[in-house]
């Protein structure tokens, strides 16, 4: 025991204060706090503190994603293997799953990390624990399609210029995950949009007579030209049961409703997220595709007659909803703020997805866009909090 | 009177609660002052080493206000004068005669109370040395005497983790306390408060007359000045209140009765380090040491003079504070736990639910002095906010603080808090920000350039 300890702290003192790895402390540091929780004592009042720290929030919201990123993996194999008419076998589907997936989670955060230890070592500041939860979601919101180069290049523009420029984990104005997702949108679209991205196929093996490769969400985007209720023409497809579920194309970690609802329960009842962002964002998005539907009228074709629910079950709101749109760092602080923030998400979500013919989807969209409000909407609070102290100032 | 509920905040789940009976005496033999409890003081000595002072005779002044006078709480000699970092004082040490002597003032009836002017009663108060006890919001420092206030608030609470017990304190002052109320009437045209807690059955103090009782139930800080002010009413721009506790008020009823200025205090001994927490009677600024001999437990403890909330950590031999009723002891630990992060933790407390220690109920908590996490940028996820009761957006009062935006701070709410208020906050941050150090050095800076 103590010569292990002996050998501990030699190589401690290697990255220490005039050590030969000084210049990597940074590195050590988060190595050394990954194996053991930090020691430090507190040096004033309050004497004794919280247990939780960051490493400890960035976790739970890991372990709140893990539901939804089974499921995903076992949906690429189940996807592939429908689209070339196979058996949706489990463990070949979650194998099929593994290959595709595995290779972008060590590319996420391979690159990411990478890049954080760089400013790290540059800041000389220790290591945040920011990337832990972006290095996760990067994956879970792409196509199981999207080339390696691309999605390194992508991490690489939302950590330097999404988060580093800033100032680094907490000074962020957009969520980085969604901005590397943006700048793939944007840069690359026809790698992460359109009918040929969401099913891993095998080259060279047939696929079935009807297979499309359209999204729920396309297909009904496509409904008004075939006459067709957007309901309709997903539902061909699709079923309640399937969205909710899960078996469904999309990007990886969105299409299981079922497991983001376990990921939103713990993020809610851990405290982690703020609930009335998520609230906010269904009643946003609710309230604005019901007044659509009534707005349609009854022989109506095309997006505006999808009902509330079937937005919720389809594309990547939910997701987008639960673990991005709470992201503590980049939605307003205020309560008042909060609740805005959250429908004002919904309503430009519904709005984008209903009305804008070019998009499909509008999470994405909405988020990054409110994202940018923040801290205009907060500005707006902090106002009514200063007048009515004002007031009572001068009473 | 009017009942305030108080829904946000935090009750320790902290071992070592004093029980609510007074053990027997503890006496020191040296007990000591220390100049750097008072915030914004700069002492200015009037006694040397080797001195022989009275009980009560003042041992340093204020440069600033000359005419405010920090009492010996013994009579006896100065044995030492320590200094800690840049010379600044830190005990001014008195070793206790045994046959002590006392700076005798004329003692008061009710009559002579009566006759007094206020200007008689703060001369009496200062030359006394009994001006201290009084503190002012904004910034929770000793008033000018000059200034007076809106209002007075006197607190009968006291809600922080392992504090003493403001009923058991007050035990037969009655008397004191009643005469210290009419000596506080003569200080203020304005109105005078007494905060108590909900289910208190401390009557006899409601009962004074004169004054507005209310009562506060709730968690932490349903006990502090600062919410009791943003409840009943809230400061306006420009004046200031005075506060001091109900055993003070009680002192300052018997400094006018005896024309002595009372030493004696009851401290609550508390915390997981103590064998039998309970509290004691002792003498104003009593040595550690004396007061823990043979009732710590094995192990290796902090001591603290106040609450681990807001108090100081002190030296075995070193000295109980001025204000402080209560001494806690606590594990220090520096463990370190295996991959902390990721493990259950059936035993960690945190305020959100962040720990499986959650889903059970528990009675207690192991706390002891790790920080429990690195510093990092403020990620706020609402654990703030989620024990602070006051509608102040703390995260932008802090970033106002923090780029030196003093109006801004102003006008979201800076001098209506002082480091006590956020103590909770900063407790359960998660990014481990010192609120309370930003909050005091915001209010230093207020005040600096106000002047």
């Amino acid at each position: 025991m103590t010569s292990k300890k002996n050998l501990g702290e030699k190589i401690r003192s290697l990255w220490e204060e005039g050590g030969r790895f000084h210049k990597y402390w940074p590195l050590f540091e988060a190595f050394d706090t990954f194996l053991f929780s930090l020691g430090t004592r507190t040096s004033r009042a309050p004497h004794v503190r919280d247990s939780l720290d960051l490493k400890r929030v960035m976790t739970i919201v890991i372990y709140a994603l893990v539901p939804a990123t089974c499921f995903g993996i076992y949906n690429i194999g189940v996807q592939s293997r429908m689209a070339h008419g196979l058996e949706p076998d489990f463990l070949l589907s979650v194998w099929t799953g593994l290959l595709v997936f595995v290779p972008l989670l060590i590319i996420s955060y391979g690159v990411g990390m990478f890049w954080e230890i760089v400013f790290s070592v540059i800041r000389r500041e220790e290591v945040s624990e920011g990337y832990l939860v972006t290095g996760l979601l990067i994956p879970l919101i792409v196509p199981p399609t999207i080339p390696w180069w691309q999605l390194v290049v992508a991490i690489t523009f939302a950590v330097i210029l999404g988060k580093e420029v800033f100032g680094g984990t907490g000074m962020n104005v957009v969520n980085p995950a969604l901005a590397a997702r943006a700048f793939l949108f944007f840069a690359y679209p026809a790698q992460i949009s359109g009918d040929g991205v969401w099913f891993k196929l095998v080259k060279g093996r047939a696929v079935v007579d009807a297979f499309t490769g359209a999204t729920p969400l396309a297909l009904g985007a496509a409904s008004k030209d075939m006459g067709l209720t957007a309901a309709d023409a997903i539902t061909r497809q699709y079923s309640f049961m399937d969205s909710f579920l899960g078996f469904i194309p999309g990007s990886i970690g969105e299409t299981s409703k079922l497991a983001i609802l376990i990921g939103a329960a713990l993020l809610i009842y851990s405290g982690v997220a703020s609930w009335k962002i998520m609230v906010g964002c269904l009643a946003g998005l609710c309230g604005t595709t019901w007044i659509m539907n009534l707005l349609a009228g009854p022989d109506s074709t095309g997006m505006t007659t999808l009902s509330p629910l079937h937005h919720l079950l389809l594309g990547g709101f939910l997701f987008g909803v639960v673990f991005m749109a709470t992201d503590p760092v980049s939605s307003p602080e205020t309560s008042s703020g909060k609740w805005v923030y959250g429908i004002l998400i919904g309503v430009m979500t519904a709005t984008i997805r209903v009305i804008n013919p070019a998009y499909p989807e509008g999470t994405m969209l909405a988020i990054l866009l409110l994202n940018v409000f923040a801290p205009l909407i907060d500005y707006v609070a902090l106002r009514i909090n200063i007048r009515s102290r004002r007031l009572r100032y001068a009473q | 009177m009017a009942v305030f509920t108080v829904r946000k905040g935090l009750d320790l789940k902290i071992a070592g609660s004093p029980e609510k009976t007074l053990s027997k005496a503890v006496s020191s033999r040296f007990v000591a002052l220390k100049p750097a409890e008072f915030p914004g003081i700069k002492p200015k000595l009037l006694v040397g080493e080797g001195d022989a002072v009275k009980a009560g005779q003042p041992l340093f002044h204020d440069k600033n206000k000359p005419d405010v006078m920090f009492p010996s709480p013994a009579g006896g000699t100065v044995r030492e004068i320590r200094r800690g970092a840049r010379r600044v004082i830190t005990d001014f040490i008195v070793e206790v005669d045994e046959t002590e002597s006392w700076v005798e003032h004329e003692s008061w009836d009710e009559t002579r109370l009566a006759q007094a002017s206020g200007q008689e009663i703060i001369d009496r108060l200062l030359k006394g040395g009994m001006w201290p006890v009084f503190r002012q919001r904004p910034f929770g420092k000793i008033p000018d005497p000059h200034l007076p206030p809106r209002s007075i608030f006197i607190n009968g609470m006291n809600t922080e983790p392992l504090a003493a017990d403001p009923d058991l304190l007050m035990r037969d002052r009655e008397k004191s306390f009643h005469f210290g109320i009419r000596v506080l009437k003569k200080l203020t045209q304005g109105r005078i408060y007494l905060c108590l807690k909900a289910d208190g059955r401390e009557q006899a103090f409601a009962g004074a007359d004169g004054i507005t009782v209310h009562r506060f139930k709730g968690p932490h800080p349903s006990g502090l000045v600062g919410t009791h002010i943003r409840f009943i009413e809230p400061l306006k721009s420009g004046e200031r209140i005075w506060f001091l506790r109900t055993i003070d008020v009680a002192d300052i009823g018997q400094f006018f009765q005896t024309g002595r200025f009372p030493v004696e205090r009851i401290i609550a001994l508390s915390g997981e380090g103590v064998k039998e927490p309970k509290h004691y009677r002792t003498r104003l600024g009593t040595r550690a040491s004396d007061l823990t001999a043979d009732r710590l437990e094995n192990g290796s403890f902090r001591i603290i003079s106040g609450t681990v909330l807001t108090g100081t950590e002190i030296q075995p031999d070193g000295f109980l504070g001025f204000y402080n009723t209560t001494c806690s002891v606590i594990p220090d630990s520096s463990r370190r736990d295996f991959m902390g992060w990721a493990m259950p933790g059936w035993k960690k407390f945190s305020t959100v639910n962040a720990y499986c220690s959650s889903l059970i109920p528990r009675k207690h908590f192991p706390f002891d002095t790790r920080l429990h996490g690195g510093v990092r940028a403020i990620v706020n996820i609402g654990a703030w906010e989620k024990v602070f009761p006051l509608d102040i957006h703390l995260y932008y009062l802090v970033r106002a603080v923090l780029a030196g935006d003093l109006q801004e701070a102003e006008a979201l709410g800076l001098l209506e808090v002082t480091e006590e208020d956020v103590a909770l906050s900063t407790f359960a941050c998660p990014s481990k920000i010192e609120l309370g150090a930003i909050i005091r050095n915001g209010l230093d800076l207020y005040e600096k350039e106000s002047i």
